[in-house]
């Protein structure tokens, strides 16, 4: 419970507000546009990887493989599969951020022009769910920052040559 | 005359108006004119609060980041040298954006607090002129850093049409 709710008495949205909003909703269609584009140009990226990653396991798989080179094949599937898991769940995010932020931006207008008070409401909780998402995201993509960071510290030392 | 049939018109415009959106969900307070306004009641101000409460989260987030640059344009020994100016001015453009972001984020989050706990109109419409300012800065400095990319493909590409290959 957020010591706020005692404060709040009802008030009515003014002019002044609505025309920030409008203005806030064709920035907001910017963004969103921006970032459907952003999760294209990431699937693509994520075929050509696979393509590429794909057709080197394949030449490896056609040639004689020393038993030394199984642990590197077994390192590039694994590579594989956890930065397949992470593209999927980059692009998936990207899709449900700006799906949320285009139904604001779709929203605010009309539900001002209607003064509709449900329709008001639900467009405000789109744009809280476009930035909760965004957040939870962020966090998650620092999470995973800062675990490879460790990891890689502890577990990955130099090979003997060097 | 005329002003009876404007005030008829009007009479008839606002009986539409009151027709047409008077749903049962919607529960819309009626102001002094006999409109139905719309409420920032408790649920919106929620919203409004979460939503403020991430902005300050991004707006630590970017300064954070700026700072990292910051860091690291401070360690650079050959600032501004040889081949490396493009390198070294995409890097102070990035610091430019984050911290202009950070700031921006942090100010609009702060305001949108300040406003919904004043529960005061002035103050709600100013959060909703800086978060306006947040998204128009941030839309123009991004369209802003957009712009070398398509440059460069644009010229790839024209490459490509003229020779062939790359």
């Amino acid at each position: 419970m957020d010591h706020f709710d005692n404060l709040i008495e009802p008030i009515e949205v003014t002019p002044s507000m609505t025309e920030s909003w409008k203005k806030i909703s064709g920035w907001a269609y910017f963004f969103s546009i921006l970032g459907f584009a952003l999760g294209v140009i990431l699937v693509l990226i994520f075929a050509i990887y696979n393509f590429a990653i794909f057709q080197v396991l394949r030449n490896f798989s056609d040639s004689n493989i020393a038993s030394y080179q199984e642990e590197r094949i077994n390192t590039i599937r694994w590579t594989l599969v956890i930065s397949d898991l992470v593209f999927l769940v980059g692009i998936g995010s990207i899709f449900f951020i700006q799906r949320a932020h285009f139904l604001f931006a779709n929203g605010i207008t009309p539900a001002v022009r209607s003064l509709q008070q449900n329709k008001f409401e639900s467009v405000w909780l789109h744009l809280r769910n476009h930035f909760r998402y965004y957040g939870i995201f962020v966090l998650f993509m620092l999470f995973l920052f800062f675990a490879l960071l460790v990891w890689s510290t502890l577990y990955i030392k130099a090979p003997d040559y060097y | 005359m005329v002003s009876n049939n404007a005030a008829y018109l009007r009479q008839i415009f606002y009986s539409m108006e009151s027709f047409e959106h008077n749903h049962p969900l919607d529960d819309g307070i009626q102001s002094e004119y006999g409109f139905k306004q719309l409420q920032v009641n408790e649920r919106v101000v929620k919203f409004w609060l979460e939503i403020a409460n991430w902005c300050i989260f991004f707006g630590i987030f970017y300064l954070f980041l700026s700072l990292i640059i910051l860091l690291g344009l401070m360690n650079k020994d050959d600032l501004y040298l040889g081949a490396e100016v493009v390198g070294n001015l995409s890097f102070v453009f990035s610091l430019l954006i984050y911290g202009t972001c950070g700031g921006l984020y942090w100010a609009t989050g702060a305001s949108i607090r300040f406003g919904c706990s004043r529960s005061e109109t002035s103050s709600i419409e100013l959060a909703f002129r800086r978060f306006y300012l947040l998204y128009a800065v941030t839309g123009i400095l991004t369209i802003i850093s957009i712009l070398p990319v398509v440059y460069i493909f644009y010229n790839l590409i024209k490459y490509y049409m003229r020779h062939g290959s790359f």
